[in-house]
């Protein structure tokens, strides 16, 4: 790595902060190496996650202007192709910022984690803290009812979600929706925006749920203030040692994910025995 | 674990609006296997090389079918050679002949034409790295 770089990373320099991202990118062993230094310490972290399209890159775009006066990270996240490895990031197109923002974005393929998170996400969210970032955003891939992986990983996730998705069945079903902190129901412009706010406001009296419209930017005001008790609201945020305990077991999910991916085939199949016990016999090795 | 895929910024400069050949290309790119990133229409030049550094992208494809891509594009290339990116640039589009000579002059590794087919392009992307 170039010399003096985490020295200009800490001074704030953005050039400085994406190509250190990039080494760990192409080298994860860098990573224990680059913190070793360095006290271990995270921004505020805030999930924003929901369906594919249900507005949250729009959303959080928007909201940069009414923050001006916070350093925000963002970080975007598209899926991996699992056929051809590929990825379109198509979150940023979304977002309006201006040269000279002090806003840093970089957006992320999953690379085929399991958790739909990139491997690299919670030693990046480390190193923008480094730089000097009070906030950082994350937005998921396109997700909506069990994936919650973002919870155990942000401070506070929000949920965005538009009209018509789902009536009060769907409200009340077990999943992500008992862990957020909010409801964002975006795209509010269109019909059943209201009876949507109704119903969640009914079943989930204790959250913060609210209209927005990002393109007709209706509403974001009121996210943005939520966003500042979050900010202020330090009794709630992750500790230490729930940081670590995090780390600790997301990165042995997916490492042993790839090895499963990597070492479980065709020939371990026994003809004659039931698959279970075969699995049983596997794992029990595998853990040992 | 899976690494660090190049990544390519496909990049829209200026007021033009038509974007279906820089998606294609997108497309075509991500199913090489890179990681491309759209920036959408209408961006000016600072925005895109905010991108390109925030990203540090590997590579950056400029696509104009305004009629503007000398201006637009030198300005591009300016700000590039300010900032000290130093990645490869190609560009796509309403391209004519003779502007082809000027815009390698301002630092345009490759322009493809009208009537370019998409494996020429990945063909010429997957050469960017083979040499290094």
């Amino acid at each position: 790595m170039e010399k003096g770089i985490i020295k200009r990373l800490k001074k704030g320099d953005r050039k400085a902060l994406a190509k250190i991202i990039t080494e760990i990118e192409k080298d994860y062993n860098k990573i224990p190496e680059i913190f070793k230094n360095e006290k271990y310490e995270y921004p505020l972290i805030l999930g924003i996650t929901g369906p594919p399209g249900s507005g949250k890159s729009t959303l959080i775009g928007k909201i940069i202007k009414h923050l001006k006066d916070i350093k925000i990270a963002m970080f975007l996240i598209d899926p991996s192709s699992k056929l051809k490895r590929g990825a379109i990031l198509g979150d940023r197109l979304r977002i309006e910022e201006k040269p000279g923002d002090t806003i840093y974005i970089r957006s992320f393929s999953t690379g085929n984690t399991t958790s739909g998170l990139s491997f690299v996400l919670p030693a990046v969210s480390r190193l923008v803290k480094l730089a000097g970032y009070d906030l950082i955003f994350i937005e998921t891939v396109g997700a909506g009812q069990i994936e919650d992986i973002i919870c155990d990983f942000a401070d506070k996730t929000y949920l965005v979600i538009q009209p018509a998705s789902g009536d009060e069945i769907q409200a009340i079903k077990s999943g992500i929706i008992e862990r957020i902190e909010g409801i964002i129901i975006n795209k509010s412009d269109l019909s059943g925006a209201m009876s949507m706010y109704n119903i969640f406001k009914m079943i989930y009296s204790d959250k913060f749920i609210i209209n927005t419209s990002a393109e007709k930017e209706e509403g974001i005001d009121k996210f943005a203030l939520q966003i500042r008790n979050d900010l202020k609201d330090r009794v709630k945020l992750k500790n230490r040692k729930q940081r670590k305990l995090f780390e600790l077991k997301f990165y042995i999910r997916e490492m042993l994910f790839r090895e499963i991916d990597k070492k479980i085939n065709i020939n371990l199949v026994e003809d004659d025995t039931d698959p279970l016990i075969t699995a049983k016999k596997i794992a029990k090795h595998m853990l040992q | 674990m899976q690494k660090r895929r190049k990544k390519i910024v496909i990049a829209k400069p200026g007021l033009d609006g038509h974007d279906r050949g820089a998606k294609v290309i997108a497309r075509a790119l991500r199913d090489k296997g890179y990681d491309v990133l759209y920036t959408g229409i209408r961006k000016a030049p600072e925005e895109i090389i905010r991108i390109v550094i925030d990203e540090d992208a590997d590579c950056l494809g400029l696509s104009c079918l305004s009629g503007a891509h000398k201006e637009l594009f030198k300005r591009v290339m300016d700000i590039l050679k300010k900032e000290r990116v130093k990645i490869p640039v190609f560009a796509g589009g309403i391209i004519p002949e003779e502007d082809i000579e000027y815009l390698k002059s301002i630092g345009i590794n490759r322009v493809f034409g009208p009537g370019t087919k998409t494996d020429d392009i990945i063909l010429y992307v997957d050469k960017l790295w083979k040499k290094a």
